[in-house]
């Protein structure tokens, strides 16, 4: 008897170089083999004309690897076969497009997400404003509301020494869109309590030696109810051990550990940051996960920083996109969209552009490019 | 509301469509009569079945949430619209039967030989221009519409040259289109080809399928001399007439799909696009002339593919299904993050009801009245605006009247099987006018077996045509 053997949509899988992976979304299951007939048939289901199902022989499917290998698959819900008799003719199989293209895959999106029938401001979800004593702060709220509704506003910077703040204040205040205000320890103490309302607390701690400072911002949050986060940037083993001791002391549930590559921990990096193949598969990756890791950088998509002066990023690593003084916001996405370096920035690169896992891993981050690799991990 | 349902294909092939992920999938038969408790099955299967609830399918959909549209939205999509079309006349030297000016409808402005006035045209090209930021990549598409555009051709050439002076002081990559009956293509074959116009033109097919568009000065057939203009631009430009003019016919009862497709591809090696008669905004007195007009387009290309057509390969991608396949693929398959890598920012996809454009979204339709409308297919009640000293867009009073809309059309939409993959203008609703009423009916709303019949037509057109997946998900972009 003929079987209609197939891989469930549900189910991510990758060939290169001989070696197959497949990746269960709906439980995390995991198969991995080295075998060629493994390959060849997943490379089968690939080929466009068999749209994701290909004919095996009985004989085919009970010899060698191919038997171990199938019944794997079914053990695991992330195929089966189906007997050619059922049914008058071939059936087809809808897969997801990231298990047949590698390459080329942001043109593709680009290609059907950024048409010009769909306005380009809908891909902007978050404003930075890095404040400053330089600031105009009249200009800058001008700049906020031709903004489209419901941004998110992030207010980063030394609010103690911007001029006519109280300016900025008023309109945030007025506004209905979600703010944050990033600030360090120290800052966040200072602020003026008039401010504190109406705005959630992303705040970094770097100080892990000013105990005094913490346990004051903690007190104060807790009395005023303020929703906040703590940011505990870490460039050390010991610092991220006080961190998480500082963590289980106050009992802090929102809160994260933020590495920070200072040009000379590059050890720590390798040992505690660098992902291995473990940490990859060990995290629960979704079909939507998948999808973004192909399409955009999570860390920067929808997001443009204005500095002090007016100037535009995409993310502060890269190229300036324009000014506020000068141009429209959709100038300015128009400009990432079109040539921009963040939004886009995928593991489409070597070596990550010819690794097993290269859609299960998360977009690169800000810590590849200080460190200058295109990968932080063992696999390749 | 079921979030999974089987279904099978032509084929006897079984499907299981899971609502909520987008998910279809390939199945067992036996896992359909493991779900639905119908016989005994391989134990593997019933297996399966619990595997995949644990894992959320076949539990009762949750309700969608329907997002809201807001006064920035509009204004974003008014003053950033990627194309403006000109009704540049509102007179056709052709008296087509089924004209949807013409006597079979109502709820259009009067047509009295009136033609557009040019510095309405002006201002609204001059208020686009000056929102839009300068580049070569957006282009911006200017679109001619009738009656019969060319018998305003002076307007046409004044836009054109108004164009290229805004152009020079604000670069901005412009393409023009024409929907033409051809009758007065021969005047300005030579300027369309200069300025690199895309022409629709209209043709019904063969003389006899043509037979509903009489000119108007003598009540024959225009056939042949608009065969005669066609011919004689294939003839003189023969690259230019390959990239740049496309065909568009009405089906009704004196011509067929087969019959078209093999008149356009055989003369011009084309393939036509084709309309039904619009069946909405009927006036009553002539309903029933209309009705006999009428020919469904699903039906007329069903009985093209009984017969064994050399020509159904090259044509199939105009059919009906080949169009619900490209809705399944983009809208209710897991490939939707491709056309929509926004979706993948949110954990819950805020969807407005239905798929009406936003005004602007696609284009602003300018009408000889001087009124703004969201394009040339909804009747002239819904104008977004005006012409008079300048551009007036009452972007508020858009809003209120949209949200109303919305407010009442989402209450239907909640309870269709295809509320989060809609294709439906809202605005083409027959009866949008009582959708605050108690009785208001959406003539799309599709229940579970509406869905169930829908897969099955869209999965058995795949199993015949399977390359038609990567065509559509690679290539085919949703304008």
């Amino acid at each position: 008897m003929d079987y209609w053997f197939t891989i469930e949509p549900y189910v991510y899988f990758n060939v290169v170089n001989g070696k197959s992976l497949l990746y269960n979304t709906l439980d995390g299951a995991v198969i991995e083999s080295d075998s060629i007939e493994v390959a060849l048939l997943l490379q089968k289901i690939r080929i466009k004309e068999n749209c994701g199902v290909v004919k095996l022989s009985n004989e085919c499917s009970q010899k060698g690897d191919l038997k171990e290998f199938i019944s794997e698959v079914r053990k695991k819900y992330m195929g089966d076969l189906i007997a050619v008799n059922l049914s008058k003719w071939k059936p087809v199989q809808v897969m997801p497009i990231f298990n047949y293209i590698s390459n080329n895959t942001v043109e593709l999106y680009k290609k059907h997400s950024i048409t010009p029938y769909k306005n380009i401001l809908n891909n902007l979800t978050d404003i930075y404003i890095h404040l400053n004593k330089n600031v105009d702060i009249e200009y800058l709220v001008l700049f906020l509301q031709s903004l489209p509704e419901n941004l998110i506003i992030n207010i980063i910077g030394n609010f103690d020494s911007v001029p006519k703040l109280d300016f900025l204040w008023d309109f945030l205040n007025a506004s209905s869109a979600p703010k944050n205000i990033i600030c360090s320890l120290e800052e966040f103490v200072l602020l003026n309590p008039v401010y504190k309302r109406n705005f959630y607390y992303r705040i970094l701690v770097d100080n892990f030696v000013d105990v005094k400072l913490f346990n004051t911002s903690v007190l104060y949050l807790s009395q005023q109810l303020l929703s906040f986060e703590y940011i505990f940037n870490v460039t050390s083993i010991e610092e991220c051990n006080k961190a998480e001791e500082i963590i289980s002391q106050y009992g802090i549930q929102n809160c994260c550990i933020n590495p920070i590559y200072t040009g000379e921990n590059i050890l720590f990096f390798e040992k505690y940051v660098y992902l291995s193949k473990e940490d990859i598969l060990s995290t629960k990756i979704s079909v939507k996960d998948i999808f973004s890791n192909q399409s955009i950088n999570v860390y920067d998509f929808g997001k443009i920083h204005i500095m002090p002066n007016g100037d535009a990023y995409a993310n502060v690593n890269h190229p300036i996109l324009g000014n506020i003084y000068r141009d429209s916001i959709y100038e300015i996405v128009q400009k990432e969209l079109d040539e921009g370096k963040s939004w886009f920035r995928i593991r489409n690169e070597a070596p990550c552009h010819n690794c097993l896992y290269q859609w299960l891993c998360p977009s690169p981050s800000d810590c590849e490019i200080q460190i200058g690799r295109s990968n932080l991990c063992f696999i390749k | 509301m079921a979030k999974s349902i089987f279904h099978t294909s032509e084929n006897q092939n079984t499907y299981l469509y899971d609502i909520r992920s987008r998910l279809s999938m390939l199945v067992h038969p036996d896992l359909k009569i493991a779900a639905e408790e119908t016989g005994e099955v391989d134990s593997y299967y019933r297996g399966k079945y619990g595997y995949l609830k644990n894992c959320g399918f076949f539990k009762e959909g949750e309700s969608v949430k329907f997002g809201e549209i807001t006064e920035s939205m509009i204004r974003d999509s008014l003053i950033h619209t990627p194309q403006i079309t000109f009704e540049t006349t509102d007179f056709c030297n052709l008296n087509c039967t089924y004209c949807s000016f013409g006597e079979l409808y109502e709820g259009f402005d009067e047509r009295n030989h009136k033609n557009i006035d040019i510095d309405f045209a002006k201002k609204l090209l001059r208020f686009v221009f000056n929102n839009r930021p300068e580049s070569k990549k957006q282009k911006l598409l200017i679109g001619f519409y009738g009656g019969e555009p060319l018998f305003n051709g002076k307007f046409i050439l004044q836009i054109v040259d108004f164009v290229d002076q805004l152009k020079k002081e604000k670069y901005i990559e412009v393409e023009y289109n024409i929907t033409t009956n051809a009758l007065l293509l021969h005047k300005y074959m030579d300027f369309f080809v200069k300025n690199r116009f895309r022409i629709l033109i209209s043709l019904d097919g063969n003389r006899k399928n043509h037979s509903y568009r009489s000119v108007r000065k003598d009540g024959n057939n225009s056939f042949d001399r608009v065969i005669e203009n066609v011919d004689r631009m294939q003839y003189l430009y023969p690259v230019y007439f390959e990239k740049y003019v496309r065909f568009n016919a009405v089906l009704h009862d004196r011509n067929s799909v087969k019959e078209i497709q093999e008149f356009v591809y055989e003369r011009y090696h084309k393939v036509s696009r084709i309309a039904p008669l619009v069946m909405v905004d009927l006036n009553k007195k002539n309903e029933v002339v209309a009705q006999k007009m009428y020919r469904n387009k699903l039906e007329s290309e069903i009985d093209f593919q009984k017969e064994e057509s050399e020509l159904l390969p090259t044509v199939h991608e105009e059919f009906s299904v080949f169009k619900e396949l490209i809705d399944f693929l983009k809208y209710y398959s897991l490939n939707y993050y491709v056309s929509n890598i926004t979706s993948l920012l949110y954990e819950t996809e805020k969807i407005l009801p239905t798929s009406t454009c936003l005004p602007g979204q696609k284009k602003i339709l300018l009408t000889t009245h001087g009124k703004l409308l969201p394009c040339e297919r909804v009747n002239y009640k819904y104008t977004i605006g005006e012409i008079r000293e300048d551009v007036v867009l009452n972007i508020p009073e858009i809003t209120v009247r949209y949200k109303h809309y919305y407010h009442h059309v989402q209450k239907i939409c909640q309870h269709c099987f295809l509320n989060r993959f809609c294709n439906n203008c809202m605005l083409q609703l027959k009866m949008l006018d009582q959708v605050d009423k108690k009785d208001f009916v959406c003539e799309h709303f599709c229940n579970d077996k509406g869905l169930m019949y829908k897969l099955y037509r869209v999965l058995s057109f795949l199993e015949k045509y399977p390359l038609d997946f990567f065509k559509i998900v690679e290539n085919h972009v949703i304008l």
